[in-house]
């Protein structure tokens, strides 16, 4: 099935390595260029979703200014559904441009 | 902590642990919350309350407890409020009424009978008794509704329901009862004949009476009948939308709960308590769904009926035992889900607390 875009945007901003949850908040939005702006009980849902399905693990705790912060990272099954997206979404796009390529211009006959 | 009403439906040991997590952004940010963070986070406050995260079929089975508790509240609520409605007119007026439109004849008391006419409600037109409980459980018992007063009488043959209909209408009007146009319909299967009958709609004091004339065919005899009833009091209203948030609300929480802590690796009902708690479902479910469908129909069919309460759509009392059926088991999921967590149950990592 194919992954929500959110979903997507999590699993990309944790690629490089943990985050924490602000951390892959202000990640997306500039994946996204501005577009997407996770709220974090979306995001924190679909962490533990993530979780849950074994594509995310909790990777550590800290501590600043007296509040708890969660380090998540991809587990090896998270790289592997990523990986594996980003081929179907490439696919896809390529797809698109081939026959975008062929499509006929708008006002020509 | 700054806005933390925004994570009340959050659990509170979550609240606890993570709720500085959640409002991070606003607090680094310096800024109020916009109204979507708000509703967002009540939104997911109540899916993390669910548990099993990984699972659509938990926010599934949260939402069919939530909906069938809330129509059963309602129905309860509904009830409840009915109670609060005045008393009928005694018997003796409304034969009084028909007595002086067809002098002579011989007017019967429709219902209740006058032993019980104090009666809010009538189960097969009579009072609800302790001794009902039998028939409610099996299913002899089919009916409950408001309780209603009236009379018939039967009219010499030959006779034009609109001579007694209009006079009705005039001592109705005397005494002070506001009536609305007549209805005028075909009998059956004898348009032929061209008499027809005449439905006449009046209110007074907070009771409707609904007369009827209909002409003799077929083997039946020329009728006029008057019926009293009571409108749906206001508490009625208030109280099935007080029932359906409460009823909704409580077995919400009790569903989160149980769903939660069995949802926890270790506990020794996490699959256990999927069997009562789907048998509970379908023992609420599938007589309710069955019973819309039969009401529906039976209301087609005889669109004349009036007075089907909120409780007979859900199948009651008609098929009371499936639901307390229903209710024992859904006890029982409940009675699993209390059991001890067994001790291979992590309970050390944040993470491990949803």
């Amino acid at each position: 099935m194919a992954m929500r875009e959110p979903t997507f945007l999590i699993l990309t901003a944790l690629a490089e390595g943990p985050r924490h949850g602000y951390g892959i908040i202000q990640e997306v939005g500039e994946l996204s260029g501005g577009r997407v702006k996770l709220l974090t009980g979306t995001l924190y849902t679909a962490l533990e979703r993530l979780t849950a399905e074994g594509l995310v693990v909790l990777d550590r705790e800290e501590r600043v200014d007296g509040r708890g912060r969660r380090y998540f990272r991809l587990t090896s099954d998270g790289l592997g559904a990523l990986r594996a997206e980003t081929v179907r979404l490439r696919e896809l796009a390529a797809a698109a441009e081939k026959r975008l390529r062929r499509a006929p211009r708008p006002g020509v006959a | 902590m700054p806005y933390g009403w925004m994570l009340v439906t959050y659990p509170r040991d979550y609240r606890r642990e993570h709720g500085a997590e959640l409002l991070e952004p606003l607090l680094a940010e310096g800024r109020r919350p916009a109204v979507r963070e708000v509703v967002n986070l009540l939104g997911h406050g109540l899916r993390t309350r669910i548990g099993r995260p990984g699972s659509r079929a938990a926010v599934v089975c949260a939402v069919l407890t939530t909906v069938i508790a809330g129509v059963f509240g309602a129905a309860f609520g509904s009830w409840a409020g009915w109670r609060t409605s005045g008393p009928l007119p005694e018997p003796g007026w409304a034969r009084a009424l028909l007595a002086d439109v067809a002098p002579g004849s011989d007017v019967e008391t429709v219902e209740p009978p006058s032993s019980s006419s104090s009666s809010r409600f009538a189960l097969l037109s009579r009072g609800l008794s302790w001794d009902d409980v039998d028939g409610v459980l099996f299913a002899s018992v089919t009916e409950h509704r408001a309780a209603t007063a009236g009379a018939r009488v039967g009219l010499p043959s030959g006779t034009d329901p609109e001579t007694p209909a209009r006079e009705v209408t005039a001592r109705l009007v005397l005494t002070g009862w506001t009536v609305h146009a007549p209805i005028r319909t075909d009998v059956p299967g004898d348009p032929a004949a061209g008499a027809r009958s005449i439905r006449i709609e009046a209110v007074r004091d907070g009771w409707t009476l609904t007369l009827e004339a209909r002409p003799a065919h077929a083997d039946r005899a020329a009728v006029l009948t008057a019926i009293v009833r009571r409108p749906t009091p206001a508490a009625a209203w208030i109280g099935g939308v007080a029932g359906a948030l409460a009823a909704g609300a409580i077995a919400f929480l009790l569903f989160a709960w149980a769903s939660r802590r069995t949802g926890r690796p270790g506990h020794p009902a996490r699959v256990a308590v999927i069997v009562p708690f789907g048998l509970a479902m379908m023992f609420w479910w599938v007589p309710t769904t069955a019973a819309v469908a039969l009401v529906g129909s039976s209301l087609r069919s005889e669109p004349q009926v009036r007075g089907t309460q909120l409780w007979e759509w859900l199948g009651q009392p008609t098929m009371s035992a499936l639901f307390l059926a229903g209710a024992a088991l859904a006890a029982l999921s409940l009675l699993l889900a209390a059991l001890p967590p067994g001790r291979e149950l992590p309970r050390t990592g944040p993470v491990t607390d949803w």
